[in-house]
């Protein structure tokens, strides 16, 4: 890679963090590095000493690893790096497939023959226009990245986060609509106790069906959020390699 | 956003983080541009291993405070240069005020310490 492949390398095994950030980093200092050797031989050093200088400056301090990990390091992050890509890669093939097929099976028909939006309590109306918002930002990061092909690095995250946000307000205005309801249940239970019964089934037919379509909104806004962020981090990931194309030999 | 004041428990970070805000104020910078500019311009009082602005400089990137970018430049290859955003220039001007603020305790401090 460069005339610095061996304090590079060490480096890069202190360096405990994901890619493509961990090639960025190596491929920041390698550059530096190589501007002060030159720097250095242009003041008159010879190679050795020139390239002697230059790692005694750069070479960063045990500490100055740990604080760059802390940068880059997430909660979600040290979690997923706990797992082998193996494993990752096996997990995240099955939790799409069982979404998909649940989102299917389960949401599909009643959406599409009517009967569940038409059965939806009061709850239905937020939740639909947050799953509008959510999959209208969706689709836009769909065309920007699959089809308009706009990889621009400092837009593609952009916008991503906000969709895993609608999936979890999603689940919360369905969960939060049925104990309203079941609040306002016992309300007019306390008024009417003879027709309690049938504020009871029909508060668990409104929330059932509010429920359903919340959840089937906050997956698909999850599953698109995961396509996407995948397809981000194979962008980075190949933007990476690229960077890191062998440019300089050693001497 | 992190809050301008001066880190009495942590004044070495703190002071690197004046001074590279400082120096990128003057326009975008590489990371050996920015340590050689803080060396020349401190008359190698500041003069730091250089493998210490790394940390540094991705905090303030991911607290939006500098904003990196990275260009091709030729035979020299891919560098990454850094620069000022609008929120880092705010935060280096509530910065340096602590700072000033700092110095002028700090010397009272001292010529009371002297009598």
């Amino acid at each position: 890679m460069t005339r610095f492949n061996d304090a590079l390398t060490r480096i890069a095994g202190a360096l405990a963090i994901p890619q493509p950030a961990r090639s960025r980093v190596l491929l920041e200092i390698a550059a530096d590095m190589e501007d002060m050797y030159q720097a250095c031989v242009s003041e008159g050093l010879s190679e050795d000493e020139a390239e002697q200088r230059t790692l005694e400056h750069f070479g960063p301090s045990d500490e100055a690893l740990q604080d760059l990990v802390a940068v880059h390091s997430t909660a979600v992050k040290r979690v997923l790096d706990g797992l082998s890509e193996q494993a990752r890669s096996r997990w995240e093939r099955g939790l799409l497939a069982v979404l998909v097929v649940f989102a299917v099976v389960v949401g599909g028909q009643p959406l599409i023959g009517g009967r569940l939006l038409s059965g939806m309590s009061s709850f239905a109306w937020p939740i639909l226009v947050f799953a509008a918002i959510g999959f209208l930002i969706g689709a836009t990061r769909i065309y920007s990245l699959f089809i308009k092909k706009d990889h621009d690095t400092r837009r593609l995250r952009s916008g991503l986060n906000p969709l895993i946000v609608f999936a979890i307000v999603e689940l919360l205005l369905g969960f939060g609509g049925a104990w309203v309801g079941l609040f306002l249940v016992v309300t007019r239970t306390l008024d009417d106790m003879e027709r309690s019964g049938i504020y009871l089934f029909d508060w668990m037919l409104k929330s059932s069906a509010t429920l359903c379509f919340s959840m089937i909104a906050a997956m698909l806004l999850a599953l698109t959020w995961m396509v996407l962020v995948a397809r981000v981090a194979a962008i980075e990931q190949a933007e990476a390699a690229l960077l890191l194309r062998p440019r300089i030999s050693k001497h | 956003m992190a809050k301008a004041t001066v880190e009495t428990q942590n004044l070495t970070r703190s002071c690197n983080e004046l001074l590279i805000l400082s120096a990128l104020e003057r326009g975008p910078k590489h990371g050996y541009e920015l340590a050689i500019d803080i060396e020349e311009r401190g008359a190698g009082i500041f003069g730091f291993k250089h493998g210490t602005l790394y940390p540094i400089l991705h905090k303030l990137e991911k607290n939006k405070l500098i904003c990196g970018a990275w260009s091709d430049e030729g035979p020299r290859g891919k560098r990454k240069s850094y620069e000022l955003t609008d929120r880092g220039r705010r935060y280096l001007g509530d910065l340096r005020t602590s700072w000033k603020a700092f110095s002028e305790r700090l010397l009272t401090v001292i010529e009371r310490g002297k009598s």
